[in-house]
């Protein structure tokens, strides 16, 4: 068995390193993480674990010199990319990559104690997971959610997780102008009742609204050979596990300029916003 | 509490007297008609003695006959208008211009209870409004048809924030 999984984890390296060094790849990484933080933990295959939160990557060179530092572009650790769910005002500091003393650096302490009051915004995130750990059954709670967000015509994009599940997001600048944190409440009030009227609970996590400095995994990253990738319509409603397989991404989509897929429904962004408030109000 | 108010207590008697209500007048429409279609039906014989206070009517009230044939007439909020009137029992009345009969609520008193391990020191007796989460929640379940007892269990499990009676549940339930 361990001859087994050493030999998954060095197909997955290498694979992932593959998909770090694909340019439109970390471009569409880097625009989903305009106002968010990087944060970098290590994958579940790895024996040792890690985690190394506040990276600010607002270009490409920034998120290239992140994972160097991480030792993901020589393809010795196998890592998951995450970002905040809290959309941060003013700019994230740059903090030093000797990793061990980051944690020591006072700006680092600073920001990391002022977090909460940097916050000006939440995305609110349908975490869509398998009670039975199988992404088609995932798939089909999915769908429904589907039809819910788009009845209601709020603005989101969908994409798989990673391995065995679904996001979908509808991003903090069409939530209303109330205080985050009581965004967030009711963001957990939403993810909760919806999960109980129709009895998702076992599908939906709602601790992504637990607290202000949950996390998700980024678009387009990279995870077990699978790419959290954003879907369109089409592909959503013919989603098969092996779509979502690295290879088969590079092979079938053009990922230049791809974006998140947020769907807008033709709708001015005050009707978006007005639509996004009808729903919280309907569910919290 | 009248040995009648204590009758009506058992749901069959209650529907017993909407019965007689709603063969006397099937458009009532509020309190008013209730009382008047009471006092017809009772008007004759050892009916004649019969004296119906606000709690009866409440009683009453609650019987699902009642309940429908007044949303039918009127409108759900109309209905909730009125169950609001009686259960405060502020209000006058007067029966055929001949007798005037003045309620006044009773003085309530609420014992200290604990809910959700929360100390509960007085009772509201507002009407606290139903969300639209809280009513999808009740109408998926009765699609589901799903017991009233689990349901009552489950609300105040979900929206432990705004748990609600479980005689408000289950008469919400009735009429989602």
């Amino acid at each position: 068995m361990v001859g087994l999984d050493e030999e998954i984890k060095e197909l997955f390296l290498k694979q992932q390193h593959e998909w770090y060094k694909f340019i439109p790849a970390l471009f569409e990484i880097v625009k989903e993480l305009k106002g968010h933080t990087l944060d970098i933990l290590s994958s579940k295959l790895e024996e040792t674990k890690f985690g190394v939160r506040y990276f600010f990557a607002g270009t490409i060179d920034y998120l290239k010199k992140h994972l160097d530092a991480m030792s993901i572009s020589d393809g010795t650790k196998l890592i998951n990319l995450y970002r905040s769910i809290a959309h941060l005002k003013g700019n994230i500091p740059i903090f030093t990559y000797a990793l061990s003393e980051r944690k020591s650096d006072p700006r680092y302490i600073q920001f990391d104690k002022e977090f909460v009051d940097l916050i000006d915004g939440f995305d609110l995130v349908f975490d869509i997971d398998s009670p039975l750990k199988n992404v088609t059954d995932a798939w089909g709670v999915a769908k429904q959610i589907k039809v819910i967000l788009d009845e209601y015509k709020v603005p989101y994009y969908v994409k798989s997780s990673g391995t065995r599940g679904f996001h979908f997001i509808i991003p903090y600048n069409y939530m209303p102008e109330i205080n985050p944190l009581e965004l967030q409440a009711i963001h957990y009030k939403v993810l909760r009742n919806i999960g109980a009227i129709y009895e998702w609970s076992d599908y939906i996590d709602k601790s992504v609204a637990s607290h202000p400095k949950t996390l998700i995994k980024c678009s387009y990253a990279f995870d077990s050979a699978n790419i959290s990738l954003p879907m369109n319509d089409i592909e959503f409603e013919n989603f098969s596990p092996e779509k979502i397989k690295m290879e088969w991404v590079l092979d079938n989509i053009i990922l230049k300029n791809r974006g998140l897929l947020t769907r807008t429904y033709g709708l001015s962004e005050e009707e978006l916003k007005k639509n996004v408030k009808k729903f919280l109000d309907d569910f919290k | 509490m009248s040995s009648l108010t204590e009758g009506l207590e058992k749901q069959d008697e209650a529907d017993r007297f909407a019965e007689y209500v709603l063969k006397e007048n099937p458009n009532i429409k509020s309190r008013e008609d209730i009382e008047e279609a009471l006092s017809r039906a009772f008007s004759q014989g050892n009916g004649q003695h019969a004296i119906f206070d606000n709690d009866d009517i409440r009683k009453i009230l609650e019987s699902n006959l009642i309940q429908n044939a007044i949303i039918n007439n009127t409108s759900e909020e109309k209905f909730e208008e009125i169950e609001q009137e009686v259960q405060t029992g502020t209000f006058e009345t007067q029966r055929d211009g001949k007798n005037v009969i003045v309620f006044t609520p009773k003085k309530v008193t609420a014992r200290s209870y604990t809910r959700a391990g929360k100390s509960i020191k007085s009772y509201n007796r507002g009407f606290q409004k139903w969300s639209p989460s809280e009513i999808k929640f009740l109408k998926a379940r009765k699609m589901r048809k799903i017991s009233p007892k689990k349901v009552i269990y489950e609300f105040n499990q979900n929206f432990k924030e705004s748990q609600r009676s479980s005689s408000s549940i289950k008469s919400k339930l009735y009429r989602t």
